[in-house]
């Protein structure tokens, strides 16, 4: 118990009587990589937005270090859990600094000013997802793997223990798939992200989460959730699983063709 | 696109002011020009009637027409960044339809009075169109920020109609009054006038400078800014009062000046940047100066006779807009 | 037991020194409001034989002032102050929406005259706080205009042709109505503006006009004085009469075409009117000999309605 730093308890959200998230129960441990798979609709962007506090009428309760979060105040939540989300479009030409800089509101008061510290910090942080150079880019102009790496940034500044990202690998070419998940995990962080790609997922997760029509499959280790019978079941696909020559981790291959129905 | 800093920004800012502000006081009746005020300043006016006209007429109308631009771009600032709607204006609110609507009814009032009710009324009218909307909005939970612009419209329309049926039942003089009113003036400029509307629009300007970094934080989404602790709803409800409260004072006391808001913040993005402090600081000292410039045109420019301000600033501000929707 | 005693003491000091302040006061001030009275009297002396200083804030007060010869003391006016002729000369200082505060300061004058409803009471109220002078002009009746004209006579010192031109006035008026008042009601029309449709009803100061020469307005009882018709109306009160104002300065391109209309009797017997709008919707002086005109021609019409049923019958 010492080691949790995020946990739900029956966690559940409806929105007009339909259940979006059922029941729900897991232990995030400080300083793991978890992941969430599962089909389009499982309900796994709306875990997050409960996890994270964004979505606040919930039943149940998700425990921060610890502390019921439905009564802690918002800030102090900000401290801990810091987000990534898939896409973000300003409406503004906002430069990468700009954004970067909003990495700083949680551990300000209101009549705090920006010190030499903070600049220090943004700037390492700038350094860290190489981007110093491009500070004064504007964020609209960058690139999707770019954008991701400016919002990483801000989640440093944030200095958060807690990273919850949402497909932070969607729209990225395979090169930045990898850059991104690698520059995360190199962060330290206690990291809880959704992702499509299984077998990215078997490369850079320590533990496997699946969901499916709100609730959760499966809860364990990488390897025995990428199993055939519970791929088969929570995608309804047939798969033949091997191992990644280079990582030694699980492959998965789906088989695809003539039992994919369209109805 | 170059952003001036901080350091060259300011100044640059506080000068124009100053320029501003004494210049324009030289503008006005071709007897008291800039060398007559000058001489009123250092020592003696040639004649005591321009001590009058200048302490007691020309400057309050200059101060009052610096303090409505300050007022209406920050507030035009606010709703921009509030809303992440960059054609978004605080008389989308209804205010300036509201405040006409309050402004019609006290025609109906005796005469005695009206010089004080007129103001009030329109105050008042221009809450309750703000109230009128942001009720609506909240009731459905801020689903969108765009429905408070919608919303905001259907009240105009609403309160536009009223005030027409008004003004067609009644005195066709008292409604020439209002229709001049809406048309903006800075004729109202005296103490009192610039007593009141000064330190709301203080209030206004410091209350949203405290809250600056929480605004930044709402530029990039709500999402995003409630990751990073910011209660959006609320601060969204106190950013949408100040901007009320802010631009009805104005509204009831120099009547309809559209545009101002929606343009200047524009400007003063591109040259000063978007975050919030510095854009509210900026578009504020900009928009004051620009209105004392539009004040000055409208004085001068027709010989015997004035052009309503609100007649010029939406003649600049709707060519301005119909060429920033060519860009965007 | 000394305690009360020097309060007692301290009151009838207080109260002594009350007293004497409240009756040695008067005293001076006697004195001085004498001074200050004299001082006043001389003041106002000089005033009136240097010229009185006008403001004059509508064409109806310019055109009043001018009639009883005070004229030349007009130094500002508002816009539209077109007759007399000398009238287009006064600088102007304002409209009907605006006045410039400014200028009119500057022109330092005895007085203004204001036009109640056609002067912006707010930029007024702020001229009286400089300690301007202001009276106003509220004709509502069509004999308040001679009742202004002698109050203006007062205002200016020209009482004597102030009365005469009063007079005068009101015995034109009372010629009109006693011609016309025994006629047989004919019936009328006045489109004060064409689009939209516009025309007068109960107060109006063309209505009061109407009256006198004895036409009657199918819209009279309508709720405000300018209502907004529909031409349809028009076709079924089927007017003897159609009275169309002209401006002289500028005929109006939107105004009705009667001729077109065939079904109304005024278009039909070609009975339509064209009053000189400058001259009859103004209140002052001149409308007098311009009604005069107006009953005339509408006793013409009536001639002409009462031979065609003559023949018919």
């Amino acid at each position: 118990m010492a080691n949790s730093v995020l946990s739900c308890k029956q966690l559940s959200w409806h929105v007009n009587n339909k259940r979006i998230v059922s029941e729900i129960n897991f232990v995030l441990n400080k300083g793991e990589t978890v992941g969430i798979v599962g089909p389009n609709g499982a309900g796994k962007t709306t875990l997050l937005k409960c996890l994270s506090s964004q979505i606040k009428n919930i039943d149940g309760h998700v425990f921060l270090h610890g502390h019921n979060m439905q009564f802690m105040p918002a800030k102090s939540i900000a401290k801990h859990i810091s987000v990534v989300s898939q896409q973000e479009s300003p409406a503004f030409n906002l430069t990468v600094q700009d954004i970067v800089q909003m990495g700083l509101i949680p551990h300000k008061g209101l009549f705090e000013r920006d010190t030499e510290h903070d600049r220090i910090k943004i700037s390492r942080a700038l350094a860290q997802v190489e981007l110093t150079n491009k500070n004064q880019q504007l964020f609209s102009t960058l690139s999707g793997g770019e954008q991701q790496r400016c919002l990483i940034a801000r989640a440093i500044v944030q200095s958060a223990d807690i990273l919850i990202m949402d497909e932070p690998t969607n729209h990225l070419d395979i090169y930045y798939q990898h850059q991104i998940l690698q520059l995360v995990k190199k962060l330290n962080l206690t990291l809880l992200i959704t992702i499509h790609d299984l077998n990215l997922a078997a490369q850079y997760c320590d533990r496997l989460l699946i969901m499916k029509d709100g609730e959760l499959l499966a809860d364990n280790s990488t390897s025995k959730v990428l199993s055939k019978s519970l791929l088969k079941e929570t995608f309804g696909l047939d798969c033949h699983i091997d191992e990644n020559p280079f990582t030694n981790k699980p492959r998965i291959t789906f088989k695809g063709g003539s039992h994919v129905q369209i109805d | 696109m170059s952003r001036l800093t901080n350091q060259a920004a300011l100044p640059l800012l506080l000068a124009l002011v100053a320029f501003s502000i004494i210049s324009a006081s030289g503008f006005g009746i071709t007897e008291l020009d800039h060398q007559q005020v000058w001489q009123c300043m250092v020592g003696e006016c040639s004649k005591s009637i321009y001590q009058t006209i200048l302490f007691e007429v020309r400057l309050p109308r200059v101060l009052l027409g610096f303090l409505a631009g300050f007022g209406l771009a920050i507030a035009g600032v606010l709703m921009q960044n509030v809303t992440r709607n960059p054609l978004a204006d605080p008389y989308l609110f209804g205010i300036v339809s509201g405040a006409g609507l309050g402004a019609t009814l006290a025609t109906l009032l005796p005469e005695s009075v009206q010089f004080i009710s007129m103001p009030i009324a329109a105050f008042i009218g221009a809450l309750a169109a703000v109230s009128l909307v942001l009720m609506v909005v909240m009731n459905n939970n801020w689903r969108q920020v765009s429905h408070l612009l919608l919303a905001g419209v259907a009240v105009s329309f609403l309160l536009s109609s009223m005030t027409s049926f008004i003004l067609y039942m009644g005195d066709a003089f008292s409604a020439n009054r209002v229709i001049f009113w809406l048309m903006g003036s800075l004729t109202r400029a005296d103490d009192k006038t610039l007593l009141v509307i000064a330190p709301v629009i203080i209030v206004s300007l410091l209350t949203s400078l405290v809250l600056a970094r929480q605004l930044d934080a709402l530029l990039l989404s709500d999402e995003s800014a409630s990751t990073l602790g910011v209660n959006v709803p609320r601060l969204r409800v106190i950013i949408l009062i100040i901007c009320a409260a802010s631009t009805a004072v104005i509204v009831s006391f120099c009547g309809g000046i559209g545009f101002v808001g929606l343009m200047i913040p524009h400007i003063a993005r591109t040259l000063f940047g978007i975050t919030t402090a510095r854009l509210l600081i900026a578009s504020g000292l900009l928009g004051g100066c620009f209105l004392v410039w539009v004040d000055v045109a409208a004085r001068t420019i027709l010989t015997g006779q004035e052009i309503p301000i609100g007649v010029i600033t939406s003649a600049m501000g709707s060519v301005f807009f119909l060429a920033l929707m060519r860009k965007m | 037991m000394a305690f009360p005693k020097l309060k007692c003491n301290v009151l009838v000091a207080m109260f002594l020194l009350l007293a004497f302040s409240l009756t040695s006061k008067p005293v001076q001030s006697q004195e001085e409001l004498a001074q200050k009275a004299q001082a006043q009297e001389e003041l106002a002396k000089q005033e009136k034989d240097k010229e009185l200083k006008i403001i004059a804030l509508a064409p109806h007060i310019v055109e009043m002032l001018f009639e009883i010869g005070a004229g030349q003391s007009i130094i500002g006016t508002s816009e539209h102050s077109d007759y007399p002729e000398e009238a287009k000369a006064i600088p102007r200082v304002g409209n009907y929406a605006r006045l410039n505060i400014e200028h009119i300061l500057a022109l330092q004058p005895d007085v203004i005259i204001a036009w109640r409803s056609g002067t912006p009471s707010d930029d007024l109220e702020r001229l009286k706080q400089f300690g301007l002078n202001v009276v106003y002009s509220q004709p509502q009746h069509l004999l308040d205009v001679s009742k202004e004209i002698r109050e203006l006579g007062e205002l200016t010192g020209n009482q004597a042709i102030a009365e005469q031109k009063a007079l005068k006035f009101e015995a034109q008026l009372a010629n009109i109505k006693h011609t016309y008042q025994e006629k047989r009601p004919v019936s009328v029309f006045y489109e004060i503006w064409a689009k939209p449709l516009t025309t007068v009803a109960r107060n109006a100061w063309p209505q009061q006009q109407l009256a006198l020469c004895q036409a009657s307005n199918p819209f009279i009882d309508l709720a405000t004085d300018y209502p907004q018709v529909n031409l349809e109306q028009v076709f079924i009160a089927n007017p003897q009469v159609i009275i169309q104002p002209h401006s002289s300065d500028k005929t109006n391109p939107d105004a009705i075409n009667w001729q077109n209309y065939q079904q109304i009797d005024g278009a039909k017997h070609r009975q339509i009117l064209h009053p000189n709008a400058d001259k009859l919707h103004r209140m002052s002086f001149r409308l007098v000999d311009e009604l005069e005109k107006l009953c005339q021609d509408l006793d013409n019409s009536r001639r002409f309605y009462q031979q065609m049923s003559d023949i018919q019958n």
